[in-house]
């Protein structure tokens, strides 16, 4: 039962994984706050979220035109700055919404390797995944304040941009 | 209280007190060190703090192999190589830092390329990128305030691309900090109390923060009091040695406290300011403590309540109705601040520095939202907000 847990448990954090991936890349392009903020990371920064030892893992790339790359799963051999949950159930924890962002950080989930003001900069994006793709309250959950201006409709309007994006993307495999 | 979790961690040796200088000898060999470089600057060099140094260590049978005295105020990548380069020439086994915030600083980055026998520091930077243990680091703090003796974190200037150059890892937590009266006896009044406020913030901020825990509480809260006690009667007697000892003990209490809650707001402000403007840190500190704890107060009202106890004593606090605690906690640091002011010139607001042009306040707050500190705040700050606490200290 302990075994069948932890399975699931690592395959939630594999597709969470995936599809934060997934969604940066897309708000890097439709959304204005992720994409002002992605064009202050440096270019051809490598960013990794990984689970210790092995894994799961999403690795994205600050590309010349400002955007976020997915590069998949698979760590490379050098990143610019890289998120390392010391244990499964912390990533988890965090990526279930059972612990906020902030809140991992602060008990040292886990560690951060690289530009620690990308980093900040980074949990900035998670954040802004959050508000926008997830409801309300429990987006509330993930972060220190949801943010009070954001409207329904401009909360539903760029779900629908950021949703076809990810369909867009992964149709043309861009 | 079921989902309660922290981590503390301090391996530091304190060597505290009278004649702390002279167990050196004892602890280096107890290291299996014999040649060590001592790391400093011109001003403390200047005072002969570097004598006497030399004078206790060859009483106590241990020869000073190397001075390197050439510390710029905001440490450099240039310093740290060229005391790697020292360090080797002169076939040193240990390092001993002897100064304020930037000697040890850069003492601790310089040991990282004397231990990894490389000139490529930029590799390290960043969270936990040593991959071993460094050579023995001894450090002796000559200014009551970084508390850097103490913490795994070391801050160098690059000054090629004008920023400057986080490095964390356990490994860079000094193996000894000695704290003696005689290292800080001569210290200007107004460095005397800017590096006092720094500790003042760095514990007041441990206490407030998202990482807060019981044992950095302890330390915080002692850290407060031995301020609040000694601060003005140091600037008021400057050779009162045991005001001196205390506010050094205090620096490093701040600096356990600090290393293991973390900090937020005021030092996310802060870095930035002293990058911007070049203001001295604890200045910052002292100007916008106040400010942030305003900012603050509606999360952390019950923490910043708590904090009157130490700072003002009993009388006071038992004094103060509970729902009033926290504005008398911050009412309390801006007395603090004012009386600072009236001995010593230390300035209360950014405009009173004449080093911060208006103008520049938007740009510190963008600056601020990118600082490793900012996301310890218990409160999360726009950029709108970060400026109008700046505004409020302007």
């Amino acid at each position: 039962m302990n075994r069948l847990r932890q399975g699931l448990k690592r395959l939630y954090v594999a597709l969470m994984m995936r599809i934060v991936g997934w969604s940066l890349r897309a708000m890097s392009r439709v959304d204005p706050v992720v994409r002002a903020e992605a064009a202050g990371f440096p270019d051809g920064l490598v960013i990794a979220m990984t689970t210790m030892p092995s894994g799961p893992s999403m690795v994205l790339e600050k590309t010349p035109a400002g955007t976020l790359r997915y590069l998949g799963g698979r760590l490379p051999e050098r990143t610019g700055l890289a998120i390392r949950f010391k244990h499964l159930d912390y990533a988890f924890r965090v990526l279930g919404f059972v612990e906020s962002t902030p809140t991992a950080f602060a008990r040292a989930r886990m560690v951060v390797d690289g530009d620690l003001a990308a980093g900040i900069r980074l949990v900035r994006c998670m954040y802004r995944l959050e508000a926008l793709l997830m409801p309300r309250f429990i987006a509330r959950r993930g972060m220190k304040r949801y943010p009070e201006d954001l409207g329904l409709a401009e909360k539903l309007g760029l779900n629908l941009k950021i949703y076809g994006r990810i369909a867009l993307d992964l149709v043309t495999r861009s | 209280m079921k989902d309660a979790y922290y981590e503390f961690f301090c391996p530091v040796k304190l060597i505290v007190g009278a004649r702390a200088l002279e167990n050196i000898p004892f602890e280096l060999g107890a290291l299996g060190a014999s040649r060590p470089l001592v790391v400093t600057d011109r001003g403390v060099a200047g005072a002969g703090l570097v004598d006497t140094l030399r004078e206790v260590l060859a009483a106590g049978g241990l020869e000073i192999a190397a001075v390197y005295d050439e510390v710029p105020p905001d440490s450099s990548l240039g310093a740290v190589r060229a005391i790697a380069r020292r360090y080797r020439e002169a076939d040193c086994d240990a390092l001993i830092a002897l100064g304020g915030g930037s000697p040890i600083d850069t003492a601790k980055a310089a040991n990282i390329l004397a231990s990894e026998r490389t000139e490529d520091l930029l590799q390290f930077s960043g969270a936990g990128n040593l991959p071993r243990p460094l050579k023995p680091l001894v450090v002796i703090p000559t200014t009551a305030g970084t508390g850097s003796e103490v913490t795994f974190v070391s801050i160098v200037r690059d000054e090629e691309r004008g920023v400057k150059v986080p490095f964390a890892s356990p490994f860079l937590m000094p193996d000894a900090a000695v704290l003696d009266p005689r290292m800080t006896l001569g210290l200007p009044a107004q460095i005397t109390a800017a590096t006092a406020m720094d500790a003042m913030t760095h514990a007041c901020e441990s206490f407030i923060c998202l990482a807060k825990n019981p044992m950095s509480d302890a330390y915080a809260a002692a850290a407060v009091r031995a301020v609040a006690e000694h601060l003005l009667g140091v600037l008021d007697r400057p050779a009162d040695a045991d005001g001196r000892l205390a506010l050094a003990q205090a620096a490093a209490m701040a600096g356990v406290a600090f290393s293991n809650s973390m900090v937020g707001l005021v030092h996310a402000l802060g870095h930035s300011v002293g990058a911007l403007c070049h203001l001295h840190h604890g200045t910052c500190m002292s100007i916008l403590l106040p400010a942030v704890l305003e900012y603050n107060l509606a999360a952390r009202r019950e923490a910043i309540g708590e904090l009157l106890l130490p700072l003002a004593g009993a009388e006071v606090y038992a004094d103060t109705p509970v729902g009033n605690r926290p504005e008398k906690t911050i009412a309390r640091l801006k007395w603090l601040k004012d009386e600072i002011h009236a001995r010593c010139g230390l300035p209360r607001t950014l405009s009173e520095t004449g080093k911060v042009a208006e103008a520049q306040l938007e740009q510190i707050a963008a600056m601020a939202l990118d600082d490793g500190s900012i996301i310890f705040n218990p409160v999360e700050v726009s950029r709108e907000e970060a400026l109008a606490v700046l505004r409020k200290a302007w």
